[in-house]
């Protein structure tokens, strides 16, 4: 089961979802807010990329950072706007919230960009990584190790810049941080909006790999909230081991059931480690 | 008269911590047993295990000659043990009789919603509480709270009564009120331990004290023997209330 | 004592049942259509209530419910089985499944019990697509025509959801009253102390996930029967699961009244004016669930809802939190 080839093709993916669920884990562990658009943010960076590189000729690689810019001014918009009236109310209450916005935006892109499905076609052919027992596309490994370095540059922002700092502190103990002086609800909206830079980037980035509609937006959502459950919440190790555990686990069950059944397999595990987890892989062993 | 409660070599680890070490003690029935120790001791966690909220990790629990180590919380509230809880826990949303009957109807086992809510009137009554049965639990002030908790733990009938800390918080007439009604509880026959901090309290009421410090049982003993224990002087009391108690004036 | 006893559910069941049949009597197509969609919101929101309302546990999994419902009952009628019984084994088969797993998920807090409740929907969804043979995978399931002509079959349809409704509502009123009632109010306010005082907070939470189920998966098998053709996303579709809570949302989460009343302001703004919208109507909802939510009152405990207050002022509830 475990062939070089597929251990290859899963680590690819599990870079690629670690960039789109470090974002989510970052919302989630920070604002305690499931951010059901997160998928429509990944899938709107992946249209810009498209329209970038059809229209103005920038390829992905390229362009990846400046989607994130582009989302990272739309979450500014959207945390002021909604997601700050809610935050500390009961689960019902956000999750709905964010689930209306997002159906919102979803029908909005539909509208947009119609739900046809769109690739994009790159300007240049990168050819093949050809290794014993594993055949790789190189722009798979390109896009595998830039999504890789915007996580990395997450972690390093959240461990080593002072706004970083004070995002972890807001997490930790919101009322201790804002005795201090810290403008919460500023550092609120900042975690969003970073995390939907990372949503953008590397929604530009899949692009590269997979056909882009409105209607992956699900799909890459339940794949963030699976890598933080396996990964643990609000940390940026958490979502690498997450995202690589998922790409491998995905790849072998895309061997050995068929690609059809990846979601029930996903699920079924997810579950199983749920119940002897609730905290999920590396969180609380229990509610306790 | 045999034991009520019997904890033997009972150890909880949880996550490197050791919050109980091979603890053992026994309470007879009708005691009033007051459990010290400063913060951190594993006061708390001794009464998770007996109520069932954490499983010991070594030793064992019995209740009344019955093993109870390992049963299922709701199934111990069901069986005569009772406890209040250091931050208290109402039903917020509902009124305090309300929060009472649902004590009587569950754990109380009583047989019919209206017997339930008879029973709540009477433990209301016992704590005082009687006039403001239809005020809303969220809006009580703090020892009102605490007195529901009481409330709440005596609709359930135990015949081991567990209380966390319950009188912290409370100015000098609501403790004493506190002490009187943990008075008349003992005399009808239900034993009580007492998790307390205050050492005033904890030697005018209690019938033998049992201390702990980092999860260990350090001392068991009636009142006067613990505080010339040089152990728990050592860990608890400091020098200081020795030779206070020496020249009469703690 | 409380002014509800006066009003009482049996009463609205009544009249509940006087409007069906009113409708169907008097009423063309257009307004039995409407009434039975109307039902069918009721069934599940008044369903949805048990668990999200009365637990406290927000559950996503209606749709999951409903479409295990439509497709139990759409197999067992294409193989001969009288609708009645089609859609008792339907709910039997969604409570037992409900319960299974309960066990499960129910251990899971908030978020964590959301999304997998989520979840579930979308792997019943992925294992409707591909068991092709039992499903009729992503080709939908066909359900042969009931007898009669249209406004007959429309008439029983009618029946049918109401009655799926009126058992909900009647499931509502009976468990809010039980030990079960009591029990899943306190589980919602305060898990810990629940258990304290010796509810046994597991058990009552996998019957109320149980009981909720049920009538979800009745509802599902009539929706099977009435449109005659199901197909994976159509009964697992996800807004099966989110228009319930907005309608308890709507309404409160009040035992017979809110989800109904919800489900009443739900469909008459869905006839009004998403319905005329051709593009974007689902946006629109969007629109709304997030304005509803952002403008929601208060908290949640007691879960009023936006009338609630005034149903309290009414007499029409008790001033019981959820009673």
């Amino acid at each position: 089961m475990f062939s070089a080839q597929i251990v290859a093709n899963g680590l690819i993916l599990g870079c690629l979802y670690a960039s789109i669920a470090a974002g989510f884990s970052l919302v989630w562990g920070v604002l305690n807010i499931i951010n059901l658009l997160h998928g429509s943010f990944i899938v709107l960076g992946a249209y810009l990329a498209f329209y970038a590189q059809r229209e103005l000729g920038i390829d992905p690689f390229a362009f990846a950072p400046l989607a994130g810019v582009a989302l990272f001014g739309l979450g500014l918009i959207v945390q002021k706007l909604a997601i700050n009236r809610v935050l500390g109310r009961p689960v019902l209450l956000t999750l709905t919230l964010t689930f209306g916005l997002n159906l919102a935006f979803g029908d909005a892109m539909i509208e947009a960009f119609s739900a046809d499905y769109r690739k994009v076609n790159l300007t240049h052919d990168f050819g093949l990584l050809t290794l014993p027992g594993v055949v790789l596309p190189l722009d798979r490994v390109a896009v595998a190790a830039e999504s890789l370095a915007i996580t990395a540059l997450l972690w390093l922002l959240l461990r080593f810049t002072k706004l970083g700092r004070t995002i972890v502190a807001v997490r930790m103990d919101g009322e201790a941080a804002s005795l201090m002086g810290v403008k919460t609800a500023g550092v609120f909206a900042l975690a969003f909006a970073i995390a939907a830079f990372t949503a953008g980037a590397s929604g530009a980035l899949l692009a590269v790999i997979f056909p882009i509609s409105p209607l992956m937006a699900a799909g890459y959502l339940g794949k963030s909230f699976v890598v933080c459950i396996l990964g643990g919440l609000g940390s940026v190790p958490g979502a690498i081991a997450g995202g690589l555990m998922l790409g491998l686990v995905e790849s072998a069950s895309s061997a050995v059931f068929g690609p059809a059944y990846t979601t029930t397999v996903s699920f079924v595990l997810l579950l199983l480690l749920l119940y002897v987890r609730p905290g999920g892989m590396f969180g609380r062993k229990s509610f306790a | 008269m045999s034991d009520l409660l019997t904890l033997e070599g009972v150890t909880h680890r949880f996550g490197g911590v050791v919050a109980a070490r091979d603890v053992s003690f026994s309470l007879r029935p009708g005691e009033i047993v007051g459990l010290i120790g400063p913060n951190g001791a594993g006061k708390t966690t001794l009464i998770n295990l007996v109520t069932g909220v954490i499983k010991p990790s070594a030793g064992a629990i019995h209740f009344e000659g019955q093993r109870i180590s390992g049963l299922p919380p709701h199934r111990i509230a069901r069986s005569g043990i009772a406890r209040t809880y250091q931050i208290v826990q109402p039903f917020p949303a509902m009124t305090v009789i309300e929060n009472v009957e649902a004590a009587a109807l569950f754990g109380g086992r009583a047989a019919s919603q209206a017997e339930a809510r008879r029973r709540a009137q009477e433990s209301l009554e016992t704590c005082g509480l009687g006039d403001i049965a239809e005020a809303n639990a969220g809006s009580l002030s703090l020892a009102q709270r605490k007195r529901l908790e009481f409330a709440k733990a005596l609709a359930l009938r135990p015949r081991l009564l567990l209380l966390d800390e319950v009188n912290a918080g409370l100015n000098a007439s609501e403790l004493d009120e506190a002490i009187a009604l943990t008075r008349r509880l003992a005399a009808q026959g239900v034993t009580i331990l007492l998790v307390e901090h205050l050492m005033r309290l904890v030697m005018q009421v209690c019938d033998r004290i049992l201390v702990l410090h980092q999860g260990a049982l350090i001392a068991d003993g009636p009142p006067a023997q613990i505080v010339e224990d040089d152990a728990v002087i050592a860990a608890y009391l400091g020098q200081r209330y020795q030779r206070q108690k020496r020249e009469g004036t703690s | 004592m409380n002014k509800s006893k006066v009003l009482g559910p049996w009463a609205l069941i009544v009249a509940l049942v006087l409007v069906a049949v009113g409708i169907a009597v008097d009423g063309g197509p257009y307004w039995i259509r409407l009434a039975t969609t109307f039902a069918m919101y009721g069934a599940l929101a008044l369903s949805w209530n048990i668990i999200g309302g009365m637990a406290g546990y927000p559950s996503f999994a209606s749709a999951a419910f409903f479409g295990l419902g439509a497709y139990t009952g759409g197999i067992l009628i294409t193989h001969g089985w009288p609708l009645a019984a089609a859609v008792l084994g339907a709910a039997v088969l969604t409570g037992a499944v409900a319960a299974l797993l309960g066990l499960l998920v129910l251990h899971l807090r908030g978020h964590y019990f959301a999304i997998a409740s989520l979840m579930i929907t979308e792997a019943f969804r992925e294992i409707a697509n591909n068991a092709g043979d039992l499903t009729g995978g992503g080709m939908g399931l066909t359900l042969p025509m009931a007898a009669g002509d249209a406004l007959s079959q429309a008439r029983l349809f009618l029946f049918a959801m109401a009655l799926c409704c009126v058992g909900a509502a009647v499931a509502c009123v009976l468990i809010s009253r039980a030990r079960l009632g009591v029990a899943l109010r306190c589980i919602a306010q305060n898990e810990a102390a629940a258990l304290t005082i010796g509810i046994d907070v597991r058990r009552a939470k996998n019957l109320a996930f149980a009981y909720s189920s049920c009538f979800a998966g009745a509802a599902g098998a009539v929706y099977a029967a009435w449109v005659g053709y199901i197909d994976p996303n159509d009964v697992f579709d996800i807004m099966l699961a989110v228009k319930p809570l907005v309608m308890v949302l709507l309404g409160g989460a009040a035992v017979w009244v809110g989800p109904l009343v919800g489900a009443l302001v739900f469909i008459a703004f869905e006839e009004l004016v998403w319905r005329n919208m051709l593009h974007f109507h689902s946006g629109l909802l969007g629109l709304f669930i997030a304005l509803l939510v952002i403008y929601f009152p208060g908290g949640l405990a007691g879960l009023s809802g936006w009338f609630g207050a005034r149903w309290r002022r009414l007499g029409l509830t008790s001033s019981r939190s959820v009673a």
